[in-house]
């Protein structure tokens, strides 16, 4: 009896232990952030030069089921199917846009009817009417779109710089944003190979997207050109390999290119070797790599490309167009489309290859600004005027400079990572080609500072309306 | 939950306490070990050169976890990860890879070369923990090249029911608050019941550590909060011959790194690890006849560790999971291993003792290419000739197979122990030392922007030739004085050591590939010299040991430099029978550690000796028995306030070391507890 009781005591014991162990360890997993639906901007322009809009409409988190968004719309002074209309299509003043599962975007489209006279001062409003499951309306469920460029007074918005699943740091865009219509543009990094310049003097940039680099090979027959002429190893930038010669002057100053001024007289214009991609101190493999020459036309281009061991090579001829900084030129593709034209964008962001200790090395996140067609732009310490309080009275106290890396990379720190983040002791203020001044603040952009990186989050406003 | 326990503790611990009539009596196991033995022996019988640190050394220290047990011993380095909160510990001038850690003799799972198993164990349920430097590796396998950290558990023989409970209140640095938050709390409560044939225990402890803030202001904290729950449970059958028993240990660990409040938005972004392990034991040893017995221990341990990332809103107070790449992460691990040893004595002077070895290891998750096993199977034997009365001799083999790597097929060692006098005790070792590929090293998969990194399938084991000598006197072994003095020396040659190698692959996304390879050749030689002082109540001992380690910088351009560093330690005690009160002090000075590195300095790469400063590390405590039953534990750690060593590296400051201060402690610190034991 003595002993029954014994083991009765210690399964008492033993009892309580457990129920208090297993209540200890019990572990109860936080929710995952609301799925919820707005437009990206809430207001919107479409100037005479534009025939078509993107609206976007965005998720804050992408969930696993497609989600449906049923938009209606009121419009002033225009008639759905005479002046526009839309993708997909409308039926009394509504469509239906679906964001598929695993995606947290989609858009819709309004087309200008190209025979249709407008004043201007026409308006559509859009507004987002109903939302499935699991996926919640947001705060911006309206936007204006005047059929004339608007001048934005702020908003917020998340830059698309993410492919797909590639990580943060090497995000695969680069996004183009320009404050006064609202609008962002993401390209692909490696979308492009070269840029021909389309001022005054005849330049040609190498991608600095891609981390690609150049040497000049001292032949000036292309076809005679092979992987004998060249050691792949000497085209290898980033991470202590390389030189700043090998790239275009990181400043973005168009008189500092790493292939010299296109010479008038052929006989002058060497084989050029690019790796494509690069920045980690390696390159691709020298098959991979293209040989170019560069030629003038007159008033134009002529690009002769081949990969490295070809013996044939293709002729592009590129046209200095007027429209925009540079004409961009894919060796996959020909002619591509990379920047917005002229003043239509004041800030890039993404991964580019850039410097640091006088060798060439790979940045994420950094942020140029639109230097070649006039953007200025100044950092302010929030010790001297906070980004709520900074208006017209303060932009003269403020310099601006016209240096393309003025933002760069100082408005985050990545290292160490705990205290990863956006520096929230600082905001920007630019001064956009029509000078429209905006104040511009990085709300986040990592894991660690409640951003998503490759996604990083902006807000701008409006201080000064250009002349 | 906190509250409920401690409410439970203190209950039981007074009700126990009324009703008290046994003495705490102090376990004197007189320097017995198990480790590499054939049944439980003497340190001076032993052929193996085993130092052991006693169940009162680390009550004494007021130890909440073991590496502040180990913190003062010769040989024994730590580094401390702030990032993710682990600690990895070097022995010999060897990396925790080369450390094997044992509970009771079955090797501790760990996910990565990180040996963050040795603070995941409940120090109050040890008994003592066993040392023993060199290859182990006939009988223990892989992983001991350096040697062997063996934590024995306590077992309570001869006891009915027996009741510990403790609580410590501990300081971090300045930082402190009551039983819960800042500064470390342990709280734990133990039974013990055996009958005549059966027996039970089951022990539950809270370990928690409020993280130190430091230099750190608001949320951050400079080493990260850690909250454990450790659980205990073991059934044992004793009867006649045969021994048995069935044991868990469950650990719930959270490792929290609180982030800084995003002033933009309101947000903070926190990380918490959480690391669940459970390891189950069985154990049989058992006479068949008297010249025949067998020892049998099967486990299977179970780890996950998962990165949950989470953000609070400051103004809502709510909080979310995140959904960036990587931010919610697990990995998994699992080990199942059964090792068979039989003891074969045909005489007084020979004996057999075969056995067997299988370990079967599983991982996936986090950075692992797939879901992977490995499984390894050995048969091994060794033999104790004693050849004359004054030599012993003990042969050993290993034969290994391993279904994924080429293992070395036969590991040979040999031990000798020759008493010069009856005081004078002379062991010469030879071993041959490996440490099979890990299943990250296997598998390893890890690519983003500036990294391709894969593990190697074609790893071959890395090996060493170890030899070792040491030379033990007893000068005095009287009850009133004893002085005893060894001289040990090693010297280890390692082949095929793995590292990442870096080699040019444009097959790549970065050109580059990262892979584990077969590379470096290492050495290491040293000597200690260890002295022991004991009159009447008052004890002594004093250390020195002088260890050279090849630079691995230099090593990869093939040359061998030996780079050294000295350590003193001393532990000094005295018991004051009349007040009851017995006072420790324990200290180690650690010499500074140089290492050759490729720095860029002004522009220009070269080769440059780093060092990393040496320090002074001591601690200092009081026991003061207040009643039979009770005991009250004061005392001061870290008393000379280190926190972090100078680095005069021109690289440091990686993604997981901030600056070039490496972080050491979290400075001096104030411990005060309540032992209670209970014995019926």
């Amino acid at each position: 009896m003595r002993t029954i009781n014994r083991y009765a005591n210690f399964a008492w014991v033993a009892t309580i232990f457990t129920v208090l162990f297993v209540s200890g360890c019990q572990e109860n997993d936080p929710p995952l952030p609301d799925s919820i639906a707005n437009f990206e901007a809430s207001t919107l322009g479409m100037g005479d030069d534009t025939g078509e809009i993107d609206i976007n409409l965005i998720l804050t988190r992408a969930v696993g089921e497609e989600v449906t968004i049923v938009i209606t719309f009121a419009t002033d002074g225009l008639v759905y199917g005479d002046h526009f209309t839309t993708i997909p299509a409308a039926i009394d003043n509504s469509l239906q846009v679906d964001i598929p599962g695993g995606s947290n975007q989609a858009a819709f489209k309004v087309v200008r009817n190209a025979q249709a006279f407008l004043d201007g001062d026409e308006k559509i409003t859009f507004a987002i009417s109903t939302v499935t499951s699991p996926a919640t309306p947001g705060d911006v469920t309206e936007v204006q779109l005047s059929f004339s460029p608007i001048l934005s007074a702020g908003g917020e918005m998340t830059l698309n710089g993410l492919i797909g699943s590639e990580p943060g740091s090497s995000a695969g865009n680069s996004v183009f944003v320009d404050f006064s219509s609202n609008v962002q543009k993401a390209v692909a990094r490696t979308s492009w190979d070269l840029g021909f310049f389309n001022g005054e003097d005849f330049r040609v940039i190498i991608n600095n997207m891609s981390g690609a680099s150049v040497i000049a090979v001292d032949k000036t027959d292309i076809s005679d050109v092979s992987a004998a002429d060249i050691n792949p190893a000497d085209l290898a930038i980033g991470l202590g390999e390389g030189h700043l010669g090998l790239i275009d002057g990181v400043a973005g100053d168009i008189n500092d290119t790493a292939i010299p001024v296109i010479a008038a007289a052929d006989g002058d214009n060497k084989v050029y070797v690019i790796n494509r991609v690069g920045g980690t101190g390696a390159t691709s493999e020298a098959s991979a790599f293209e040989k170019i020459r560069l030629l003038r036309n007159g008033d134009h281009y002529t690009l002769q490309y081949a990969r490295l061991n070809e013996t044939t090579f293709n002729i592009l001829e590129i046209n200095k167009s007027g429209n925009g900084n540079f004409t961009y030129v894919s060796f996959d593709n020909g002619p591509v489309a990379v920047e917005p034209t002229g003043s239509k964008w004041d800030i890039q962001w993404g991964w580019s290859i850039y410097s640091t200790e006088n060798l060439p090395y790979g940045f994420s996140d950094l942020v140029f600004i639109n230097h070649l067609s006039g953007t200025t732009a100044a950092e302010v310490l929030t010790s001297t005027v906070s980004y709520e309080d900074f208006d017209v009275q303060d932009i003269s106290r403020v310099t601006f400079s016209g240096d393309r890396d003025v933002i760069g990379s100082n408005w985050r720190i990545t290292s160490p990572p705990a205290s990863a983040g956006v520096k929230t002791d600082r905001f920007y203020v630019i001064r956009d080609a029509n000078g429209n001044v905006y104040k511009l603040m990085f709300v986040n952009f990592h894991g660690n500072d409640g951003g998503v990186r490759g996604n990083p989050k902006i807000k701008y406003a409006l201080v000064q309306a250009g002349a | 939950m906190k509250k409920n326990f401690l409410t439970f503790a203190v209950v039981l611990a007074t009700a126990s306490f009324v009703a008290a009539q046994d003495s705490i009596k102090t376990v004197l196991l007189d320097d017995v070990v198990v480790t590499g033995q054939y049944e439980p022996q003497s340190v001076k019988k032993s052929v193996y050169q085993v130092r052991t640190i006693t169940y009162d050394r680390i009550r004494s220290r007021g130890a909440t976890d073991i590496l502040s047990v180990l913190r003062t011993e010769l040989g024994m380095r730590f580094s401390n990860d702030l990032t993710l909160g682990t600690s990895d510990v070097s022995l010999m001038g060897m990396g925790g890879q080369n450390v094997k850690i044992l509970l009771d003799g079955v090797p501790l799972l760990d996910r990565g070369a990180t040996r963050e198993s040795i603070n995941q164990i409940d120090i109050n349920t040890i008994e003592r923990i066993e040392i023993v430097e060199g290859p182990m590796s006939v009988i223990y396998g892989t992983d001991a090249l350096a040697g062997v950290i063996n934590i024995i558990s306590k077992k309570y023989d001869d006891k009915k029911v027996t009741i510990e409970a403790r609580i410590q209140e501990e300081t971090a640095g300045k930082e402190y608050a009551l039983l819960d938050g800042r500064g470390v709390h342990n709280e734990s409560v133990g039974v013990t019941w055996r009958g005549k044939t059966w027996n039970a225990a089951g022990t539950v402890t809270r370990n928690d550590f409020g993280g130190w803030q430091g230099s750190f202001r608001r949320r951050k904290k400079e080493w990260n909060v850690k909250d454990q729950w450790l659980g205990a449970g073991s059934v044992g059958f004793d009867h006649d011959d045969l021994t048995a028993s069935y044991r868990l240990n469950y650990v719930n660990e959270a490792i929290t790194a609180a982030g800084d409040i995003n002033i933009n938005t309101n947000v903070a972004t926190d990380k918490v690890y959480r690391i669940n392990r459970y390891m189950h034991m069985a154990q049989a040893d058992g006479n068949i006849n008297e010249r025949l017995s067998f020892a049998g221990v099967a486990s299977y341990q179970d780890y996950s560790r998962r990165t949950q990332t989470t953000t609070i809103d400051m103004t809502t107070g709510e909080r979310r999971l995140t959904i960036g790449a990587g931010e919610q992460d697990e990995a998994k691990f699992s080990s199942a291993m059964v090792r068979g040893m039989f003891l074969y004595k045909p005489s007084e002077r020979f004996s057999w003792q075969p056995g067997f070895d299988i370990n079967l290891t599983n991982g996936t998750g986090e950075r692992i290419d797939g879901d992977r096993s490995i499984a390894d199977y050995a048969f091994f034997v060794t033999s104790e000739i004693k050849a004359w009365r004054s030599v012993s001799i003990r042969p050993g083999l290993r034969f290994n197979y391993n279904s994924v790597y080429d293992a070395p097929p036969a590991i040979p060692s040999l031990n000798t122990k020759l008493s010069l006098a009856r005081s004078l005790d002379l062991r010469l070792a030879y071993a041959y030392g490996f440490r099979a590929p890990a299943l990250r090293e296997l598998y390893f998969s890890f690519h983003d922007a500036s990294h391709d990194i894969d593990g190697n399938p074609a790893l071959k084991a890395e090996y060493s030739n170890s030899f070792s000598g040491s030379l033990a006197w007893q000068a005095f072994t009287t009850p009133l004085l004893r002085i005893q003095t060894t001289l040990g020396g090693f010297y280890n040659t390692f082949h095929n050591q793995i590292v990442i190698a870096t080699v040019n692959d444009p097959g790549q996304p970065t050109g580059k590939l990262s892979r584990y390879d077969n590379v470096y050749r290492s050495r290491t030689l040293g000597s200690t010299l260890e002295n022991t002082f004991a009159w009447n109540a008052f004890t002594a001992t004093l250390g020195f040991s002088y260890i050279g380690v090849a630079d691995p910088l230099k090593a990869e351009n093939g040359s061998l430099d030996i780079l050294w560093s000295p350590e003193v330690n001393t532990v000094l005690s005295h018991r004051f029978k009349r007040a009851k009160m017995s006072a420790s002090l324990f200290y180690k000075f650690t010499g500074k550690r140089s290492n050759y590195e490729l720095a860029t300095v002004d522009n220009v790469s070269a080769t440059r000796l780093a060092a990393q400063e040496s320090f002074h590390f001591a601690d200092a405590s009081l026991i003061k028995k207040i009643t039979p039953n009770l005991e009250l534990i004061g005392g001061v750690k870290n008393i000379f306030n280190i926190t972090t060593l100078q680095n005069s590296s021109a690289n440091s400051g990686g993604a997981h070391s901030t600056g070039s201060a490496v972080p050491m402690s979290y400075g001096r610190s104030y411990f005060f507890a309540l032992n209670f034991q209970f014995t019926h």
